[in-house]
């Protein structure tokens, strides 16, 4: 808590004509520091700790012809991962290969992904170091696959050491001899596979290093690596490996930015920055907004028994005049009340929330609103928030206790423990309804941005431009909604290196999409909504459902509100939609260009029938898994495993692997489809309150086998987030 | 293309896609994208939801005011507002500043806070001076948010450390008052609450700790 002052000021980078800010970490002098490959380390050799849990880091580092991009995670106190992307200058420039390189050899900068994974095995004591152990690309084509075991022990609270023993890459300089076997040799196929066989054999060799914390900003380090770079400084001679020992120097900016600079190899110059943020820590503080309304309690039936009669009931506008009340009451905190239905004692409110994020918060405040404005005889709310015309749970609550834990230093706990919330079906004897609402037309215009990464040629593409969206309610549950880009700047038209295919180019097209998709209709659809149960919802979307694809979409799902489960089912009948994004489903076959020797045409319309079972499981510990099984959208059939960190305030980080049935060599490089996956609630980076969020995917190889629909409003994310465990996990906001 | 440039084009990648882009129209989410840059951006200028820069008050000004009336100063934030009563309940009573951000005093002691980001969601707080037993130390408990909108409980110990006479001024009017100053610690935080009683025991200011982010709100009562 000491250090909580110093943790809300924020980064803030201009991108794009927009502005993102990120809530940033605490750091003590004692964080553990980053490495070059973005991992918890010394300079370029790991360490025995680890970050603070939760840890978001972006590193980039560069010295010689190396450059290295790392995106790292600690997904839990002990375990951290990494995702890097790697280029390699000068990669066939002095290997007398030129013009007429081929293979590998083929590139002048060779780029690469890997992913790392590491755990502490023993946390720092007095007399015991930090231990850790980790695999370092230890899938794939192992460019920089290496294993190591390392121990960090603080010699003064400014002082640590730091040794180690390194296999793979980290044991090829200073070896001592090969503990656990011989190395079988790298038979990467088509990349993407694990290498367990390799790992921890062939020769062994120990690291070490020093790092002295000058003061809160200042940081020396020296090491000693067992890194022998045989294939960038021995084999290609990209660079000149002198000398074993590196030396760096480090400054901490604010909480957020660590730069260094450093000499490495006897030979080399390097710089590195790290951008550090922490998904539970919220800008400003807290959630800025409108204060709620607070509570003047009834006065007692003994003193103003007239004021407790339920006459009113039978008053015939007391519907529409008590909605009309609690509208008002709301309307700053963008809930609209949808219905009302009641007797004398109770009120059941139906509501839909358009901005808080917290949607315990939207409880809370309609739980206010309608202890400001029922008649006092009313003591038991019924309160439902509805999305999409589907009512999720049903929050009971009484209004004696809303009143009188208003103040109270543990209310949001307390209020809990005496709420009910339950399952809820269709409303029944409605008093008044919102029907003035409908239709509802929401638009908005504003800047766009598309990205295409990791296409072979270089790692990052991008266009920027504007957006139309528009969004027509016809009725609860029933909207239309669509999508116009158009790109101002861009180079996504500059074709990359278009590998072979064995599949129908259901994504692997995407150059053309992006080429000739300028404007582009991104989708267009008319979605119904429908709960067909108390705890099954349903959804069909007919249209241009996505950039590449239309047709129909039908999905149901089985979700009981007080379970931490559910299931689900999505049927899809869909065409591939032509490259230009306009209207037509016709392929001309110049999406089917590639640069591999393979063939080069494809059918002028594909159709195909796809969809998959689901099974979520949200876990009390903050992990979310969701598995889906099914077929494909280039027919293949197989089964996708997501497993997610969720924190309470909605950021979430995943990752996720497909397998279907088409083979690892059908599929090309990376084998399997695979990729990260970042969702950001807007409300964390600014702290006003909005439940827009942003969301990112990166996926290494972008290839045709395992690719899913990507309709809009999936059934699961759209609803859960008012289920008990959605409602409760950010209880605390209730009274904010 | 160099590399050194492609990959910091990475960085800004992962950014971009995350990234809140301003829009218009009316639809409520996105716009609502575009106030939220806007407030960023008023509040790095040091401006804010609040008045800051308040008129000088004078008494004229307020001889208008009916009801109670305070003075709120954020110190942090170089911002002031005049609050309101708006309602009560069980002891507490809670006032409001025209932009609907309220703070709720129980006996002039500051229980709650919202609007303000980092609110004070609640506090079991006494007057120090009601005590029965002046010195020694008293348990005081906080409610609080943290940034992953967990409650979080802060049980902290207080003590009065010194007791003083003086005459504080509140717009144009000087008060002979005997200050209380009250110490509290809790989990290795240390903050400070002041208290000007006058001879009616009437907390005529204080100045009190909301939050590790807001840090300290001094309260002026405006009444005669």
């Amino acid at each position: 808590m000491a250090r909580r002052r110093s943790a809300h000021r924020y980064l803030a980078l201009a991108v794009a004509g927009g502005m993102v800010a990120a809530p940033i970490m605490a750091v003590s002098q004692g964080r553990p520091s980053l490495n070059l490959y973005g991992a918890t380390g010394v300079i370029d050799m790991p360490s025995g700790e680890s970050q603070p849990d939760g840890a978001l880091t972006i590193s980039t580092s560069h010295f010689g012809p190396i450059s290295r991009t790392t995106l790292s995670f600690q997904i839990t106190p002990r375990l951290s991962g990494s995702f890097r992307f790697l280029g390699i200058r000068d990669w066939n420039k002095n290997i007398g290969c030129l013009p007429n390189c081929t293979g590998t050899d083929q590139f002048d900068i060779y780029y690469d992904r890997s992913f790392d994974l590491k755990y502490q095995i023993f946390d720092e004591g007095r007399y015991m170091p930090a231990v850790s152990v980790g695999l370092q690309d230890f899938v794939g084509t192992g460019v920089l696959a290496g294993e190591y075991l390392v121990a960090t022990k603080h010699v003064t609270p400014d002082l640590k050491v730091t040794a180690g023993l390194g296999w793979g890459r980290l044991g090829s300089y200073g070896s001592l001899a090969t503990p656990l076997g011989a190395r079988p040799p790298l038979n990467p196929g088509s990349g993407g596979n694990f290498n367990y066989d390799q790992w921890f054999r062939g020769q062994a060799a120990p690291f070490g290093g020093v790092e002295w914390a000058i003061n809160d900003q200042w940081t020396l380090k020296a090491e000693y690596s067992s890194d022998n770079y045989d294939e960038e400084a021995g084999k290609r001679k990209t660079f000149e490996r002198k000398s074993p020992f590196n030396f760096g120097l480090e400054y901490q900016y604010r909480d957020s930015v660590r730069l260094g600079a450093y000499y490495l190899y006897g030979s080399q110059v390097g710089i590195a920055a790290h951008f550090l943020m922490n998904p539970k820590k919220r800008a400003g503080g807290g959630v800025q907004g409108p204060a709620p309304s607070a509570i003047t309690p009834r006065p007692s039936r003994s003193a103003n028994p007239d004021l407790w009669s339920t006459e009113w009931v039978t008053q015939n506008d007391a519907g529409d005049i008590l909605r009309a009340n609690l509208d008002s009451r709301l309307n700053d905190d963008g809930i609209k009340v949808r219905s009302i239905s009641y007797n004398g004692t109770s009120a059941e409110v139906r509501f839909t929330n358009a901005r808080i994020d917290a949607e315990a918060q939207a409880i809370g405040r309609t739980a206010r609103a309608m202890a400001g404005s029922l008649p006092a005889s009313v003591e038991q709310f019924e309160i439902v928030p509805v999305v999409n015309g589907m009512a999720v749970s049903k929050v009971v609550i009484l209004r004696s206790d809303v009143e009188r834990l208003e103040h109270a230093v543990d209310g949001a706990e307390q209020i809990l423990s005496r709420a009910q919330i339950v399952s809820v079906g269709a409303a029944e004897s409605v008093a008044s309804r919102d029907s003035e609402s409908y239709p509802a037309f929401t638009w908005s215009i504003g800047p766009y941005a598309r990205l295409r990464l990791f296409d072979q040629n270089t790692p990052f593409k991008a266009g920027i431009g504007l957006q139309a969206k528009g969004r027509l309610e016809v009725a609860p549950g029933l909207l239309i909604s669509g999508k116009v880009t158009k790109l101002a700047i861009s180079n996504l038209d500059d074709r990359p290196p278009i590998p072979d295919r064995k599949l129908q180019a259901v994504r692997s097209a995407n150059y053309f999409y992006d080429k000739l998709g300028d404007p582009a209709i991104d989708h267009l659809a008319l979605t119904y909504y429908h709960k067909l149960s108390p705890e099954v919802y349903g959804r069909v979307s007919l249209g241009y459902l996505e950039r590449m694809f239309g047709g129909i979409s039908t999905e149901v799902l089985w979700m009981p509100t007080n379970r931490r489960w559910a299931v689900g089912a999505e049927l899809n009948y869909v065409a591939q939609r032509s490259p230009d994004q306009q209207f037509g489903f016709k392929l001309p076959q110049e999406m089917y260009q590639t640069d591999g020797p393979g063939i080069e045409s494809g059918p002028s319309s594909y159709r195909t029938v796809t969809g998959h079972i689901s099974g979520y499981y949200s876990f009390e510990n903050g992990f979310h898994a969701q598995v889906d099984i099914g077929r494909y959208l280039a027919g293949d059939v197989g089964a996708t495993v997501s497993l997610k960190r969720e924190f309470e305030n909605g950021w979430k980080i995943g990752a996720f692997v497909t397998k279907t049935n088409v083979s690892a060599s059908n599929f090309g490089s990376g084998s399997f489809d695979k990729g990260i996956t970042i969702e950001v609630p807007v409300s964390m980076l600014f702290g006003t309150q909005t439940r827009e969020t942003r969301s990112t995917v990166l996926r290494p190889f972008g290839r045709d086998g395992g690719q899913r629909l990507e309709v809009d409003g999936r059934l699961y994310e759209t609803v859960r987030g008012y289920r008990e465990s959605g409602l409760t996990e950010q209880w605390g906001r209730f009274w904010k | 293309m160099g590399t050194i440039l492609e990959m910091r084009a990475i960085i800004a990648a992962a950014i971009v896609s995350l990234g809140a882009l301003a829009a218009c129209g009316n639809d409520k989410e996105a716009s609502d994208v575009t106030a939220a840059l806007r407030s960023a951006a008023g509040a790095k200028l040091g401006g804010g939801a609040s008045a800051s820069g308040m008129p000088n008050l004078t008494r004229e000004m307020l001889a208008g005011a009916t009801g109670p009336l305070l003075l709120i100063t954020l110190e942090q934030r170089n911002q002031q507002a005049l609050v309101v009563e708006i309602a009560q309940n069980r002891g507490v009573t809670t006032y409001s500043s025209e932009d609907d951000r309220t703070i709720s005093l129980r006996d002039g002691v500051l229980v709650a806070t919202r609007g303000l980001g980092d609110d004070l969601m609640a506090a079991s707080a006494q007057r120090p001076d009601t005590r029965v037993s002046a010195g020694g130390s008293y348990p005081r408990q906080y409610g609080l948010l943290d940034g992953n909108d967990q409650a979080v409980r802060l049980d902290a110990t207080c003590s009065v450390t010194a007791r003083a006479a003086e005459s504080v001024e509140i717009v144009q009017i000087i008060y002979e008052t005997t200050r209380i100053d009250e110490s509290c610690e809790a989990n290795g935080r240390r903050f400070d609450n002041s208290y000007w009683v006058d001879r009616g025991g009437q907390i005529r200011k204080s100045r009190q700790w909301v939050s590790p982010t807001i840090g300290s709100i001094v309260i002026e009562d405006l009444r005669r």
